[in-house]
């Protein structure tokens, strides 16, 4: 199959290569290079080229890197600032962590050149605190690169400053939001702020701000290394390149897997997952973590991986979270697990997120035990209705999605735990 | 900083109604400018923008996503819709679901009639409950914070108050702690409200989370008339509506009304909850003449004849003329003791903090606690009248002629800056005292007249920002208790037919005092409810 051909080539090419968080054998394979490609070229000619790549952000929400960074107003006078998000929090993505914990360098050389092309001296990497272990790795391929003058003054000789500064969150899942991300990074509560001002204008510190997820920064120096085009051979028209996959659920081989945009989800799911544990029959996947509204079976059978295919079955890549649901397992369970998830993590600002998520869950407890009554499910629907669109960040979005989504995929398995209540 | 240059406006129209505004509004204020009313419960001018109620979505652009309208920039050529099928239904969502937690317990609640759930549901609600009551989320209700009452299950969390401590008054005492539906309302360290400005609290709060102490379960809000005013505990002059039972003709709270050359929605907690002096234990209610240490209960009758007797010789006589008397009570009052012979009048003001280069706290208090120096001195100036300090009084003293020191206008509980003149007089000086309350600095005055308070003259006062303003009664006067204008006229006549004309205030500001302070003609009844910037005094 094509597709597999050009499995791990990118991202994970060298993942399996013993030691690759040490600087030493991450140089040996090439490590590096691209950095001292982008410190020899234009800034805007950095810019051209990510742009000429199509690289969208990793992050969940696919927002263009080149055009993000285009944004950044470079006549303010006040210091600009490049924050990588590693905050991975949405249930089903695992991705992030891999790059941290194998391969950190990528991260580095991703800040260097992204810092280069925006003209930023100062970059934090925001890492969720449950990530103890990355943290610790991180941190030492951060002072490794200080050691080989990669960060600080006057990196590779071009008198070009970057410092690097490794940040842990709380724990909070809302900080991955980026507002959410630089609010908590001032030393406030981890609060969405309101845009306008957007981040590129006004972020950090009421500083230009430029906020990239980890696999979108880790992109970057193969990009340098083989110019933007070849990059955008890979993947299809709007859905440039490779992305990291996160299966998880009923399959024999869960697992992060490199695919090239476009690949048919069954090649990940059959053919690298090895298909569902037991035989079991499938029910429906969840294709970008758990905010992403469910696919069918058939659905599944048809659908690619690109952003294209997922908005036609009105679902997104997300952050590359691939749930596999068997037959046996109640939707109504998973979907009640999803719900008191964005329950506990909303913010609580907006009040559509704020109650809205506690209603939603409310609902869907009282439905799985058995609880329901017969207006539950337009409740569920109208809720989640007032949550779409009207709140500061995505969270609302993020809890009502998965229950419209499985309300209007699989209304039977919702409508028969009425019946079954009815029927008692 | 204004310049001359005139901003070029943008034109938006909203629900069909087109408005010019400058570019630099929202979408918000420009609605409030073209008299649409959008609901809304974070969103107040006076602090920054929250954006976190969802209330004020709107359709911009037929956009397919809405916009909050209070953080949405104008722009030329914009087309709103407030109230389209899909903006209503927004709001709706969102009043609902502000209320899903709320514990409507409306008839224990003193915002009832005044809150903005209610309000906001009989406009845009009227849905039926969906939610079971012992569903509800519950949290801690009525904790003392002090001055203040919090009902964190009341609450909406809209954060005006958190950031009225955090803009206004940089005290940060009240914090929203925990995440979700579990978010509270508390203060820091479960402390209490360390700020002057508390009661602003309780009306900015839309629900009756914050409530005032002083007005809890006082009066239902429906029964009460506002009146309009201004404050006159110092020399800021805060705008204030006064609110009264017609009924009863009782006076049950001051707020601040929206100033934003004076006020902008704030009066510090001494202009809200002092008033209690009018109907206080120390209020004098009759005139009182003091021999041998007896008080005697006695008449305005006998104090005009012995008042009307002194004047015969008036070159023994003081007028001290205190600088909480309006503009037209400090007019007539000199004109007439000058038309009678007087001579010496004294300026009775806070001599401390007159002259201080910083006057002002920061947010909004002033440190003379008397309301009109300034429109003091702008009268005496007028009527080219010198006047006295309390140096001048002692040497007036020091001249021995002196027999009859009357002062006037003396108010409230807190005139401990007053005494020093008092104490300038020596025993054979007799004191006749124009004051509100009966207070151990007055013991040595022979006669003490009962002053009427603020809250029961009407006139006019300049703020120490020089800016003219209104004060309307709001209240009968308490007792036997009578203004500058009738005190003037009883003296004059030297008994009491309480036959003062009852608006002297209206003819002296109309005919004496309008043209010179603003440089035109100006009836009484049309002076800005705002006030008036003057010129500075040269």
């Amino acid at each position: 199959m094509p597709a597999l051909a050009k499995e791990k080539q990118i991202l994970l090419r060298h993942i399996d290569t013993p030691n690759l968080s040490q600087i030493s054998v991450y140089e040996e394979v090439g490590g590096y290079q691209a950095a001292k490609k982008a410190y020899g070229m234009e800034p805007a000619n950095i810019i051209e080229d990510v742009k000429a790549s199509g690289l969208r952000g990793r992050g969940g929400a696919g927002f263009p890197t080149g055009m993000k960074w285009g944004f950044v107003p470079q006549n303010t006078g006040k210091p600009i600032y490049l924050l990588c998000n590693a905050d991975e929090s949405e249930p089903g993505c695992f991705k992030d962590r891999v790059i941290i914990e194998k391969n950190p360098h990528a991260i580095i050389e991703g800040i260097l050149i992204a810092a280069r092309a925006i003209n930023s001296h100062k970059s934090y990497i925001y890492i969720r605190g449950e990530y103890a272990k990355g943290a610790r790795i991180l941190q030492m391929a951060i002072d490794e690169a200080y050691q080989r003058g990669f960060l600080g003054k006057n990196i590779l000789g071009t008198g070009f400053d970057l410092d690097l500064v490794l940040h842990r969150g709380a724990g909070a899942y809302i900080c991955g939001e980026e507002t959410g991300l630089i609010s908590s990074l001032e030393g406030k509560k981890g609060q969405p702020k309101l845009k306008p001002p957007f981040p590129a204008v006004s972020g950090y510190l009421g500083c230009p701000t430029v906020v990239n997820n980890v696999e979108t920064l880790s992109t970057l120096p193969w990009i340098l290394a083989h110019g933007g085009k070849t990059y955008a051979t890979y993947g299809t028209e709007k859905s440039a390149g490779t992305r990291l996959f996160c299966l998880s659920g009923w399959v024999n081989k869960p697992g992060v897997y490199e695919l090239e945009l476009g690949t048919p989800l069954r090649v990940l799911i059959d053919e690298l997952g090895g298909g569902l544990k037991d035989g079991a029959t499938l029910k429906a996947v969840i294709p970008g973590g758990s905010s992403t509204p469910p696919l069918t079976p058939a659905e599944v059978a048809e659908a690619t991986l690109d952003f294209e295919c997922m908005a036609k079955y009105g679902s997104f890549l997300g952050a590359g979270g691939v749930i596999v649901i068997p037959e046996h397992v109640s939707l109504l369970k998973i979907l009640e697990t999803i719900s008191e998830f964005y329950w506990d993590e909303s913010c609580g600002q907006c009040t559509p997120c704020r109650e809205g998520t506690g209603w939603l869950f409310r609902i869907l407890k009282h439905l799985h035990e058995g609880r329901g009554t017969s207006t539950d499910i337009e409740d569920l629907k109208k809720t989640a209705g007032n949550m779409m669109g009207t709140t500061i960040c995505a969270l609302a979005d993020a809890a009502a999605m998965p229950v419209l989504g499985f309300l209007k995929k699989f209304p039977d398995e919702f409508y028969a735990a009425l019946r079954e209540r009815e029927g008692q | 900083m204004s310049t001359d240059v005139a901003v070029k406006k943008v034109s938006v129209t909203i629900d069909d109604k087109k408005v010019e505004v400058t570019p630099d509004k929202t979408v918000f204020q420009a609605a409030v400018e073209a008299g649409i009313f959008v609901p809304h419960y974070c969103y107040h001018p006076d602090l920054s923008i929250a954006g976190v109620c969802r209330m004020c979505l709107v359709e911009v652009d037929n956009a397919p996503k809405l916009q909050i309208s209070c953080n949405t920039p104008v722009r030329d050529g914009m087309v709103v819709r407030t109230s389209s099928d899909k903006a209503r239904q927004a709001q709706k969502g969102s009043l609902e679901l502000h209320l899903i937690n709320h514990p409507v317990d409306c008839p224990i609640c003193d915002k009832a009639g005044e809150c903005k759930l209610q309000d906001f549901y009989r406009e845009f609600g009227l849905y039926k409950s969906r939610v079971e009551l012992e569903d509800k989320v519950h949290k801690p209700k009525a904790k003392d914070i002090g001055t203040i009452v919090l009902d964190a299950e009341r609450c909406i969390l809209c954060t005006r108050c958190t950031r009225f401590t955090h803009e206004v008054t940089h005290t940060d005492e009240l914090v929203i702690v925990n995440r979700g539906n579990r978010s509270e309302l508390k203060t820091y360290d479960d402390g209490p409200l360390r700020n002057d400005y508390t009661g602003n609290l309780a009306d900015i709060c839309p629900v009756g989370a914050l409530t005032a102490r002083d007005f809890r379960f006082q009066q239902r809000v429906w029964f009460l008339e506002k009146k309009n005013s201004v404050c006159t505990m110092c020399a800021r002059g805060c705008n204030t509506t006064v609110s009264v039972n017609p009924k009863t003709k009782k006076l049950y709270r001051v707020e601040p009304r929206r100033n934003p050359e004076v006020n902008k929605s704030w009066i510090c907690d001494t202009g809200r909850w002092r008033y209690h002096y009018v109907y206080g234990e120390s209020r004098l209610r009759t005139p009182e003449k003091i021999s041998d240490g007896r008080v005697l209960e006695s008449t305005w009758h006998q104090a005009f004849g012995e008042m009307k007797r002194a004047l015969e010789d008036p070159s023994g006589i003081v007028i001290g003329l205190s600088t909480q008397l309006t503009n037209e009570e400090i007019l007539e009052l000199v004109l007439s003791f000058k038309e009678s012979g007087v001579k010496h009048f004294v300026r009775i003001v806070d001599e401390q903090v007159i002259e201080e280069r910083s006057p002002w706290d920061g947010v909004l208090k002033h440190r003379d606690h008397t309301p009109n120096a300034e429109g003091f001195a702008r009268m005496f100036s007028m009527m080219n009248t010198k006047f006295l300090d309390c140096a001048g009084l002692a040497a007036l003293v020091g001249e021995g002629n002196l027999r009859h020191a009357w002062f006037f206008g003396l108010e409230g509980e807190d005139v401990s800056w007053a005494s020093r003149f008092v104490e300038a007089l020596p025993e054979g000086v007799s004191l006749t005292l124009h004051a509100t309350s009966r207070l151990p600095i007055w013991e040595r005055a022979q006669w003490l007249l009962p002053a009427a308070s603020a809250f029961e003259k009407s006139g006019t006062m300049v703020n120490a920002l020089g800016r003219l303003q209104r004060l309307q009664a709001a209240i009968p006067r308490v007792s036997l208790a009578r203004d500058g204008h009738a005190v003037a006229f009883g003296v004059q006549r030297g008994a009491d037919r309480d036959a003062a004309p009852e608006a002297r205030h209206v003819d002296l500001f109309e005919k004496l005092i309008a043209a010179p302070l603003l440089g035109r003609e100006q009836v009484w009844k049309k002076l800005d409810p705002m006030g008036v910037a003057l010129k500075e005094r040269s």
